[in-house]
């Protein structure tokens, strides 16, 4: 495969979902693409795998800082139907700028494979290595955190803001 | 107020937006280059594998001379269709008149086709959704029988949709029965229709 800057910046892209902060992202990234250099033989997917380099790396970082937060194991039939709920939200862009900065980095990460790389849930889980009930607790969380942006909106409108 | 769109499309624009200098991707670049003597080496093998995958390609394509058969709807679109039509929501606009419709559904960025082939139904009005993450609208129709009947209609995106049958070209549309709902899909004037009724 032959990297160009559109590849590089889907990259780079999803380094920032994870960690919101550029410099951290582009660390991030250098690292993975170094990890992948010294692999490069053994390596048929090297998107994927720089990308689930990438994540291996932050969530290394955050143990190590103690920043990790779990998702609680869940029933992955409570949340059926939250991915159509999240295809049928209509929103604003200063909304999803703002809902952006109220989401942890296992979220974000979830929001760009949905959002950018067109993934479903399941698809998600397969390429996390995650169960699909968990990601789709962690898109029924976005949903939830979407409903209370709503309503604080909502209620602004009420009270004359 | 702010101008709403599919949550998909939003995050997409925000998270698509940030990009690389240019000193940095061009540093990356250059270590990313394939080493010369692999790129050699796999030249003649990566000539091969295309001349076999042309031939394959046109033996494929002979075995198939019915061309709809070659038209898939993306499953996540059926279960769309199919979800908004047994859970109708009301709708935003009520008219019988396509035309008051169109004037009325200003978001859209198509304008809506009246489709053939629905003289006996009537217009009962339309509302926004979504197909794909996109935009679109749901309208209502009812037979003289009172059987209800429902289309959505958004702007046609090969790259999103994958290829579907034309009506212009006499390409019959495709159709899925799933869950008690026929759903029909072809493309129309470049609009994506999507045509769902309860079977009886």
């Amino acid at each position: 495969m032959t990297f160009d800057a559109a590849k590089l910046n889907r990259l780079y892209q999803f380094c920032l979902a994870l960690t919101g902060h550029p410099a951290n992202a582009q660390d991030v990234l250098q690292s993975a693409i170094e990890r992948y250099l010294q692999q490069r033989k053994n390596v048929d997917e090297p998107m994927a795998y720089i990308r689930q380099t990438a994540r291996h790396l932050f969530y290394d970082q955050l143990r190590r800082q103690r920043c990790l937060r779990f998702d609680t194991l869940t029933d992955p039939d409570l949340y059926e139907g939250v991915e159509q709920q999240l295809d049928a939200w209509l929103i604003d862009q200063q909304s999803v700028a703002h809902i952006y900065t109220l989401l942890t980095p296992q979220e974000r990460e979830s929001l760009f494979l949905w959002a950018v790389e067109g993934m479903t849930a399941q698809e998600i889980a397969d390429q996390l290595g995650e169960a699909r009930g968990t990601i789709l607790s962690r898109l029924h969380r976005i949903r939830q955190r979407l409903n209370a942006l709503d309503s604080d909106v909502s209620e602004g409108q009420h009270h004359g803001r | 107020m702010a101008d709403k769109q599919p949550l998909r499309e939003q995050v997409k624009h925000h998270l698509e937006h940030p990009k690389l200098d240019q000193q940095t991707t061009d540093a990356l670049l250059q270590q990313l280059q394939p080493p010369p003597r692999l790129v050699q080496r796999l030249r003649p093998l990566l000539a091969s594998v295309a001349a076999a995958l042309l031939v394959f390609g046109a033996w494929t394509a002979s075995m198939y001379p019915d061309t709809t058969t070659r038209h898939q709807v993306p499953p996540r679109m059926v279960e769309e269709v199919i979800m908004n039509h047994l859970h109708l929501r009301q709708m935003e606009v009520l008219t019988t008149n396509f035309d008051t419709l169109t004037s009325s559904m200003e978001k859209l960025n198509f304008v809506p086709v009246p489709p053939d082939g629905l003289s006996p139904l009537t217009l009962v009005g339309g509302r926004y959704c979504t197909l794909k993450g996109v935009l679109a609208t749901q309208l209502l129709f009812e037979s003289a029988d009172g059987t209800t009947v429902t289309m959505f209609q958004t702007a046609y995106d090969p790259s999103r949709f994958g290829k579907l049958p034309r009506r212009e070209d006499n390409e019959a549309s495709v159709r899925v029965n799933e869950r008690g709902v026929q759903v029909e899909v072809w493309v129309e004037q470049g609009v994506v229709m999507a045509k769902a009724q309860s079977r009886s």
